[in-house]
């Protein structure tokens, strides 16, 4: 009993480094090297999180996440904060009625989640945005997020088949 | 969702909304500070590692520059040797009394040093049989000429001869020897040589013009009671000459007695030339 709670806490110790490390590429490299494309890795995160893991922890731990994008990013305080408490209960809500591992599914939360994502962004930065840099916000990088977690999808899907071949092998 | 987790969500949207409200009016400094804190160790670590991948090229392009400097270095070094010996040229050009031509050596046998090949030839005015010397002293004589080059016997050649004097006007021919030195032999052990007296050249048969330095008594070996071997260690080496000055005399003035220019060396036999005449 008390070697699963441990086991239990390394695990979540182990997500919480995971989602900070995506918390630090979406704040410091969120354009992937691209700078006027953002990528949301941080949309994609939250929203697998939120499929699969614990409510409370993922609720707590986009509070916190969100607040450190806002302070490294200087937006209003709270703001991401709110977004990503938001895409968790739309997340929430909609695994009800659909089957969560659906890659198209999780490819439809990920597009919404990134378009609200960046749609609450440019409100807060439209005054001194540029009319070209709105359409790469608004519509190139949601795509471009979804694209990445389409690619990361297979990735994992494909290591995941090599290793159950490997365990049936042995 | 369930109910605590329901009430734990809108605690945390009412939350958001109310740092929301509050930071656009108050500046939330310290609350800012703190909330980057959850990515600082990422941070720190990719700046620790920027800065040692930034030490190593650092390293690297100071390793490169301190290669290039030591390099630049000993190049500055080199020239300052040859500005010196252009120098050392030209005042001797002021003091020699002879016509001199001086020449760059292109090439040669550096291993028994017996060869030296000048840049400058016929067309310079050099003649076969012109001695040849540097700043201390005599090295040879021109052995063959072409057009833009000579070919120099030196004083390690096997068949090389100079008539040399001592200051109590000894006279004596002294033939190569081991390599690098020459040698006096049948010296009656009654003439007052000592070691470390200089030697020069003696005029006599006018291939080389008198009172060049040549060596130094190197070692002197009683032959029986009566002679006496003496050797002698020429001033001027060989091996590190980069330039060389070719004495200009009269062509008539050498008794050319030895030279056949038709023959040219087939081999040796112990100390002998072998020889074919054309």
């Amino acid at each position: 009993m008390v070697q699963n709670k441990k086991n239990t806490l390394i695990f979540y110790v182990i997500l919480t480094i995971i989602y900070m490390a995506a918390v630090y590429l979406q704040v410091i490299h969120s354009g992937l090297y691209m700078p006027r494309l953002p990528v949301d890795i941080i949309v994609i995160i939250t929203i697998l999180y939120a499929l699969y893991f614990n409510e409370r922890f993922i609720i707590v731990l986009a509070f916190i996440a969100g607040l450190t994008v806002d302070s490294y990013t200087g937006l209003i305080m709270g703001t991401n904060s709110l977004i990503l408490l938001v895409m968790i209960f739309i997340t929430q809500k909609t695994r009800a009625f659909l089957y969560k591992n659906n890659p198209f599914f999780q490819i439809l939360l990920i597009l919404t989640g990134s378009l609200l994502y960046r749609f609450i962004h440019l409100l807060f930065s439209l005054p001194g945005i540029a009319a070209e840099d709105i359409i790469l916000r608004m519509i190139l990088s949601p795509i471009a997020t979804t694209l990445i977690y389409f690619l990361l999808f297979m990735l994992i899907r494909h290591i995941g088949v090599r290793l159950r071949n490997y365990e049936e092998n042995e | 969702m369930n109910k605590k987790n329901r009430i734990l969500f809108f605690i945390l949207i009412l939350l958001s909304i109310l740092i929301f409200v509050i930071n656009l009016n108050i500046d939330f400094t310290v609350l800012r500070n703190i909330a980057r804190a959850p990515i600082l160790p990422f941070t720190k670590s990719v700046e620790f590692m920027d800065d040692i991948i930034g030490y190593r090229s650092q390293k690297k392009q100071m390793l490169k520059e301190i290669a290039e400097k030591k390099l630049d270095s000993r190049r500055m070094a080199a020239l300052a040797q040859e500005n010196r010996e252009l120098r050392n040229i030209l005042k001797l050009r002021e003091n020699i009394r002879y016509d001199i031509i001086v020449a760059e050596v292109i090439g040669g046998d550096y291993t028994d040093g017996d060869i030296l090949i000048i840049d400058k030839g016929s067309r310079s005015g050099i003649d076969v049989n012109m001695p040849v010397m540097y700043m201390s002293g005599i090295l040879g004589k021109v052995e063959k000429i072409d057009r833009n080059s000579a070919y120099i016997t030196t004083y390690n050649d096997i068949d090389f001869r100079i008539s040399l004097k001592h200051a109590s006007g000894f006279v004596a021919i002294a033939r190569s020897s081991k390599r690098g030195k020459l040698v006096i032999y049948g010296v009656k052990r009654a003439v007052p040589l000592s070691l470390n007296d200089t030697l020069y050249s003696s005029g006599m048969g006018k291939l080389y013009p008198a009172g060049i330095p040549f060596g130094i008594i190197d070692m002197i070996e009683n032959s029986d009671e009566n002679y006496k071997s003496v050797y002698i260690d020429p001033l001027e080496s060989i091996a590190d000459k980069r330039f060389i000055f070719v004495i200009m005399q009269d062509s008539d003035r050498t008794l050319d007695r030895n030279i056949n220019h038709n023959s040219e060396t087939v081999g040796y036999l112990g100390w002998f030339r072998i020889k074919r005449t054309h």
